[in-house]
This record gives C-alpha cells, sequence and structure tokens, in this order.
C-alpha cells in the first residue's frame, strides 16, 4: 500500500506529461466504447478536442468492411484499428484517412475471422457526423481437400483439378509453413514418408491410419488458416478415404463448420488384396524382391493393413479382417458426430485382381513371374479362396464392391445426413479419378471419372452450408 | 507386353508402366531365406487409432501442437544449405529419422529451383548410397527441376543404378515427369528441353526413347509436341515409333499442343501422322481441342472420312465438349449436314448411357 501511494505521489509530475501529450496528441480518453452493429448508421455530435469511441464485433462472415465518416460541417478525423482502440500515436492505427477540410473520410479492411473492430472519432473542431458502417459478407466458400491413396500422389488429381478446379489446387504436405500457403478453394495433401528398417515408403504407404489421421487434421489446420472455409468437403481416393475418416472419427461434437466426405474406390472394410503382402511376406520375400519399383508397394505396411478375409458366410468378420480396419472400423459412428453429407462412388464389375483394360490380372500367377522370383502360382488361390460372396467378390479390381460401401461399415451411423452414392460399372480402382480410360477402348459407353465426381460433389454441395459446386 | 501393370490407386504409374516394362527386361532377385507359407491371415501385426472421443477444441490443440512441432524442426532446418540438408537427409535414413528426412526433403525441394547443384550432389549420394536408390530418385523426380531430370537421364544412360527397381522407378519418373505440375498448376514446360535429345537416340526400342516421348507427351508444350510429331514423321515406317508417339500424344492433357497437332489434320489421307494427331485432339477432354475437330469435319464435303470422324468423336468424354457437339448446332458450319448429325447422334448416345446415376 505504502508502495502504491508512493508511486503515485512520485509520478505526479509525470501525470502534467501525460496531460500535456494527452492534449496534443489527443490520445484517447478511457471512456467506454459503444458497440454498433457491422451494418448500422449512426448519428452524433462531437465536440472539440474529444474523442468517440466505437466497437464493431465481426465474425468470419464479415469479408470486407467499410466504415464512412461522412455528414460533418468542420474537421471530424476517422481512426480504425482491429482489436485495439486506435490513438493519435504513430502507428496506432489500421487506417486513418487525415483528410484535412474534407467533409467525409473512410476506411476499408478486410477480415478473415473473430475480430474487434475499433472506430474513434476525433473532433479537430466541434461537428455533427454520421458514422457509417457496412460490411460485404462473405460468400459461402466451401474449400476441397482432395487426399491421394496407396501408392499414388496428389498427380492423380490432376483430371480432377482440371475438370472442376480450373488447374489450380495447390498441394499441402503436413509442414506447411503460414506464409507459404496461397489460397486456394480446393487443396491436395501429399503423405509423408516413412522410414521404416531402412526401407522408405513414399506417399504414406508406410504409415498407420492413426499417423494418416494426423496429416489430414494437419492438413485441415493449414487450409483453416489459410482458407478461412466456411465449409470443407474432404475427397479421398481409395486410402485416403481411410485418412479421411481417421481423422473424423476422433470427435465426439460436430467441427465448427460443415464438413462433407466422399470417398471413392475406398476400401472400408478391407480388401483381400492385402493378402498380398501377408502371402509374399510368408514366404520370405521382401521389398527389394520386388524388381520393378512402382510395384514394391506392394509389400508395403499400407498394403498389409488393407488385408480382408471372410467367414463360412462370405462376410468380413472383426477377427478375420486386418487389425487397422478393424480398429478403424471400431469408431466408426463418430463419424456421425462430424459429417454433414456423404457421398460415394463406387465400382462393380470387375473381379478381384482384374483391370479395367484387361492388360494385367493382379493375381495371374505367370504374370507374376515376370515381377516376382519363385512359384507364385498358388498365391491368387491363396488370396482369392475366402471370396466367394456375392458382392464381396466382385469389385473395381482391387476393392470389393460391398468394401466400398460406407453403410455396410458395422455401426455406421449416418445421425441424418444424406448419403449420395455413384455405381460405375467395371471402373478399375485406379481410373476412379481419372479423366479417361488409358485404355482407348472405353468401356460400356462411359465416359470420364470426372463428370462423376462432379455430378455427386454437386448433390453433395446443394446440402445447407456448402457452396454449390456448378 | 501386357503384362506389367498393377494398378493400385495411381494411374499414372500404371499407364506408364505399359510403355516401359516387359518380362525380358526385369531383372530378378533372388531371396533365399524362404519361410514356409503362414496361412492365417489374422497374425497380421499392425497398429490402429484407438478411441479418442475428443472435442474438436482438443483435437485442434493436439494438431496444433503437431504443427508447433513441426514448425519448430523446420525453422531448425531451414537456415541449412543444400549440402547439410543432403546431409541430414542422408543421416536420418539411416537412423529411420522420419520426421527429419519429411522436412530436410521438403525444404531441399523448395530450394531445388534456385539450386541446380542439388540433383548433382543427390547423384553424388546415390552412388555412396545405392540402398537408397530408389527413395532418392523419387526425390529428384518430385524436383521436377531441369537439372533434376537431367541427373535420373544421366543415372539410366551410365547404368550407374545397381537395383532393376531402381532402374524402372527412374524411367517412370522420366515417362511422368510431366504430371508435376508446378505450384500455380502449370505445365512444366522447362523439361522439354531435357527431354528432347532422347527423342534423338538410335534405338527407338529403348525405354528410355519411351519414358521421354511419354513425358514429352504429359508435358504437351508446342516444342515437344512438334518434336514427337516429326520423330513419327521421319521414321514412317518404324511402327513402333508410331505407336510410342500416339501413345504419348494420347496423354497430352496441354492447351498449347493443340495448334501443332490440328496443323497436321490438313496431311489427313496422305501422312499417316494425322491420323495420330486427330487422335490426340479427340483424347484431349479440353473442348478447345473438339472445338478444332469439328471445325475441320466441317470442311469435309465427302463421306470417305465419316468413319474416322465418328471414331475420334466416339471419345469425346469431357462435359464442355458433349455440350459444345448437342447445344451448338447452329453455329457448326458443316458441309456435309449428314456428318453433324451422325457426330451429335454418337455424342448424344454416348452422354446418354454415361450420365452418372447418383441415388440418394
Amino acid at each position: 500500500m505504502f508502495s502504491l501511494h508512493f508511486e503515485i505521489k512520485k509520478d505526479r509530475h509525470l501525470n502534467k506529461i501525460i496531460a500535456l501529450t494527452l492534449c496534443l496528441f489527443g490520445l484517447p480518453s478511457i471512456a467506454a466504447a459503444e458497440t454498433l452493429a457491422a451494418n448500422s448508421d449512426t448519428q452524433n455530435h462531437i465536440s472539440k478536442r474529444s474523442w468517440h469511441h466505437y466497437q464493431i464485433p465481426l465474425d468470419r462472415s464479415n469479408s470486407k468492411v467499410s466504415i464512412r465518416l461522412e455528414g460533418m460541417n468542420a474537421d471530424g478525423d476517422l481512426y480504425v484499428r482491429l482489436n485495439k482502440k486506435p490513438s493519435r500515436w504513430w502507428g496506432a492505427w489500421d487506417c486513418r484517412p487525415y483528410s484535412g477540410r474534407s467533409k467525409a473520410e473512410q476506411c476499408e479492411l478486410d477480415n478473415s475471422g473473430n475480430n474487434t473492430l475499433h472506430v474513434s472519432v476525433y473532433g479537430a473542431k466541434a461537428t455533427p457526423y454520421n458514422l457509417k458502417i457496412t460490411s460485404e459478407t462473405r460468400p459461402d466458400e466451401t474449400v476441397y481437400l482432395l487426399l491421394h491413396g496407396l501408392n499414388s500422389s496428389p498427380d492423380t488429381w490432376n483430371s480432377v483439378v482440371d475438370g472442376i478446379f480450373n488447374g489450380h489446387c495447390p498441394t499441402l504436405k503436413g509442414d506447411d509453413r503460414d506464409n507459404d500457403l496461397p489460397k486456394s478453394r480446393c487443396y491436395t495433401y501429399h503423405f509423408s514418408a516413412q522410414v521404416s528398417d531402412g526401407a522408405v515408403w513414399e506417399n504414406g504407404d508406410g504409415s498407420t491410419y492413426q499417423k494418416l489421421g494426423e496429416e489430414v487434421g494437419l492438413a485441415l489446420l493449414s487450409m483453416d488458416m489459410t482458407a478461412d472455409p466456411k465449409s470443407i468437403m474432404i475427397v479421398g481416393h481409395s486410402r485416403g478415404g481411410l485418412a479421411a475418416r481417421s481423422f473424423l472419427q476422433t470427435f465426439n461434437q460436430r467441427a465448427p463448420y460443415p464438413v462433407g466426405l466422399l470417398t471413392i474406390g475406398t476400401p472400408h472394410q478391407g480388401s483381400p488384396f492385402g493378402l498380398m503382402k501377408h502371402w509374399l511376406k510368408s514366404k520370405g520375400y521382401q521389398k527389394n524382391d520386388i524388381a520393378i519399383g512402382a510395384l514394391q508397394f506392394i509389400m508395403s505396411p499400407s498394403t498389409e493393413f488393407l488385408s480382408l478375409v471372410f467367414d463360412d458366410n462370405g462376410k468380413p468378420t472383426n477377427d478375420k479382417i486386418s487389425q487397422a480396419i478393424s480398429g478403424l472400423n471400431s469408431t466408426v459412428a463418430n463419424l456421425g458426430n462430424v459429417i454433414d453429407v456423404y457421398g460415394q462412388i463406387t465400382s462393380d464389375g470387375l473381379e478381384l485382381g482384374e483391370n479395367a483394360a484387361g492388360y494385367f490380372d493382379l493375381l495371374n500367377g505367370s504374370q507374376l513371374a515376370a515381377i516376382l522370383p519363385g512359384n507364385l502360382s498358388d498365391m491368387r488361390d491363396y488370396v482369392r479362396k475366402n471370396v466367394f460372396a456375392d458382392g464381396w467378390i466382385t469389385g473395381d479390381g482391387i476393392v470389393p464392391y460391398n468394401s466400398q460401401r460406407m453403410e455396410l461399415i458395422p455401426g455406421f451411423t449416418r445421425n441424418g445426413a444424406g448419403l449420395w452414392h455413384s455405381k460405375l460399372h467395371k471402373i478399375s480402382h485406379a481410373d476412379a479419378t481419372q479423366f479417361d480410360f488409358w485404355d482407348s477402348n472405353p468401356n460400356d459407353g462411359e465416359t470420364g471419372q470426372v463428370a462423376t465426381i462432379k455430378s455427386i460433389l454437386s448433390k453433395m454441395t446443394a446440402e445447407d452450408g456448402f457452396t454449390p459446386l456448378n | 507386353m501386357k503384362v506389367a501393370v498393377i494398378a493400385f490407386s495411381v494411374m499414372t504409374i500404371a499407364a506408364t508402366s505399359y510403355y516401359l516394362l516387359s518380362p525380358n527386361q526385369v531383372a530378378v532377385t533372388q531371396n533365399s531365406k524362404k519361410s514356409s507359407i503362414q496361412d492365417d491371415a489374422t497374425v497380421i501385426t499392425d497398429i490402429n487409432p484407438g478411441r479418442v472421443d475428443a472435442s474438436w477444441g482438443d483435437m485442434q490443440s493436439h494438431i496444433k501442437a503437431l504443427r508447433s512441432k513441426k514448425n519448430d524442426a523446420l525453422y531448425q532446418l531451414q537456415t541449412l544449405t543444400s549440402s547439410e540438408l543432403i546431409s541430414v537427409i542422408k543421416h536420418a535414413l539411416a537412423s529411420n529419422d522420419t520426421d527429419k528426412l519429411n522436412l530436410a526433403e521438403s525444404l531441399l525441394i523448395s530450394l531445388a529451383d534456385s539450386n541446380p547443384s542439388i540433383a548433382a550432389e543427390l547423384k553424388q549420394l546415390i552412388k555412396e548410397h545405392p540402398e537408397h536408390e530408389s527413395h532418392l530418385i523419387w526425390l529428384l523426380a518430385e524436383m521436377a527441376t531441369p537439372e533434376s531430370l537431367s541427373t535420373i537421364i544421366s543415372l539410366i544412360n551410365e547404368e550407374s543404378l545397381s537395383e532393376p527397381a531402381a532402374q524402372s522407378l527412374a524411367l517412370v519418373s522420366i515417362a511422368d515427369i510431366g504430371k508435376k505440375r508446378s505450384t500455380q498448376g502449370n505445365f512444366r514446360t522447362e523439361l522439354t528441353a531435357v527431354l528432347l535429345p532422347e527423342l534423338q537416340q538410335l534405338d527407338f526400342s529403348s525405354d528410355l526413347f519411351k519414358a521421354a516421348a511419354t513425358g514429352l507427351g504429359s508435358i504437351g508444350d508446342t516444342q515437344g509436341i512438334t518434336a514427337l510429331l516429326s520423330t513419327a514423321k521421319n521414321n514412317p515406317d518404324n511402327a513402333n515409333v508410331q505407336h510410342i508417339v500416339e501413345r504419348a500424344l494420347m496423354s497430352t492433357r496441354n492447351l498449347d499442343a493443340i495448334k501443332p497437332l490440328a496443323e497436321q489434320l490438313d496431311f489427313i489421307g496422305t501422312d499417316p501422322i494425322a491420323l495420330i494427331a486427330g487422335n490426340a485432339l479427340a483424347n484431349m477432354g479440353k473442348s478447345q481441342a473438339t472445338q478444332v475437330l469439328l471445325d475441320w469435319a466441317g470442311k469435309l464435303e465427302h463421306n470417305n472420312l465419316d468413319t474416322q470422324v465418328i471414331s475420334w468423336m466416339q471419345q469425346i468424354r469431357d462435359p464442355e465438349s458433349v455440350s459444345l457437339i448437342l447445344n451448338s448446332a447452329d453455329k457448326l458450319a458443316f458441309k456435309n449436314p449428314e456428318l453433324l448429325s451422325q457426330i451429335q447422334q454418337t455424342v448424344e448416345q454416348k452422354h446418354q448411357q454415361a450420365t452418372p446415376v447418383i441415388t440418394q
């Protein structure tokens, strides 16, 4: 107490200096600020050498704010600052037109979040004034995140980016530095490499679903900070859909913005294809035994995580699905907490291992002999012996049709959200995001898959909270 | 020849493998340690994310902490020179330090445009550590600079790669290089000059020739497309060259390719290259290319080319082109109205078949 009293007494001289400074620079008084709406028109009168203070709460929907001081018959000055009260000290404002004898002054500010706009009027002379605040409402902007799959990269979205997003979707990597990120309505993400026992698995092929999910979270955070989305649409091809789910299923409550999820050929309940890795591993094969670099992913952890076999009734059971998939699916009900609209693009009509173009049968031992040493003829039987039930034997050549369907995941609940579905015929797994077939003989009159992706996204974004995709 | 395509998620690799690989070109390595088959798929060991039940705020805090950690590590690395970053990569590979590897490589890629010596340093690292050659080729391909592409080519030409898998990966990287767009989404036309010399090879059956041709097709700038067309023209009797050029041009999506391709249409009937060019335009998936084909078809007076025109129109897939043909009939001047009618019927029929069926 003594100390405080001493300080006050000691500073009396200083207070005189401050008072003089206030007089010279017009430091705002500590009068309470009046709160105005983002769109308002206030009439008032200010005395000479006095201040009026206002504050305007802004949210992310107020994209551009215009502040106009008009209706004056003498000199009044406008000061504007975001999140702090302005003053006449140099630099203590974001906008000060200071137009002397002008009868109107105006400031415009861009806004990207929840902020408080402070507006102060200083009466160089006594004058009436009108203070007009107008705010442009940000158009609803749905921002897209495109997630690639196993043995893939953001390049797989080139056709989609060209066909839907005018050729421009910057790639995020999870270590994005704030200043480097361009603002965009869509982004692709490139999953990280993993080093394991000296082997490097690029493109997320060595990652667990938890790790992939964290990367999706990092991508969404970068998007949130850069693009300031009103809503999010996540599009996952193949394992990309599982990565999205891994992140989204961690939540027990809604996101701060609407979220949509479109999966394309995603193996929601795994794929017998994953057994290839298991068989090869059991035979002692290693990554470098596969002489074609582009096919070494068969030995990746990510392939193994997909493993799926069936029970006697022809249905996948938890004890036969890889622990990774069953673990992921154990929290699938949480999707209902987060997702506002679902979409899925599936393909049926191809047998496991069959490529639409017919160039290669994945499980044909004699063909694989060109890639792998040893006798592989029994691998096909090993992988396919449990695959016999309708809906589980055919699909896109890699993922059984039923595994591509979210609604068949045990415990899946939409919680009132819509689920849009487009079923393709004989479109191979790898072609699902492509504009056309790399084969020159299109199947069954099918056109590019991009048209399908665009159509289903149009349906999904017609829901409340999303920007309709035209 | 139809053997070497396994496609899982990526057409990029699958499509290119078709061009590049054949069984007799694949060296086979043997692993002497073969264990017995374990017939129980449930022995798979992996991890699962477990149940979290986080609030959005909790998870955002968690992700922000992850990001902050990454950024801290990144800030530490970003002051390093490219040589120092390569040293970090080397040690990260040896110590299985995934986080550091990804960050150092990300920084190195960002420096690649302004520091041409990086590619040469990576080449040296490949020679010192052949056990990582596949991954380092992947890294060079991600950079997609003239120097990194040139380095990949030199590794092939010098037979410096020890593993057949790395060799095949290098070829695929060259063929797919056109799919690596710039940050702004532009085609990397600066890579064309690196690939052009490979078209001059005497051995048109070499893998490198095929890879370079495919790469040029996917970059698709005027210079590269013209070179591809010239190569096909100069080798009219070489079916292999014709086939490779045709397949390479089918991967072209760059609008700059339209002009040199369109110029070839004048030679239809006298030069096989015109058919290749028309095919490329039909496959491009761009309404501008379709417009060129329609303008050309509109000038035809005789019906001897109708079959060819219809064949091209059957390949039209993009909605804008479909709309152009079906909805702009009054703007299309055809000397042979019957041909226009056939085109529209073809496209309409195909369009109806192809309209996505979406249910809820």
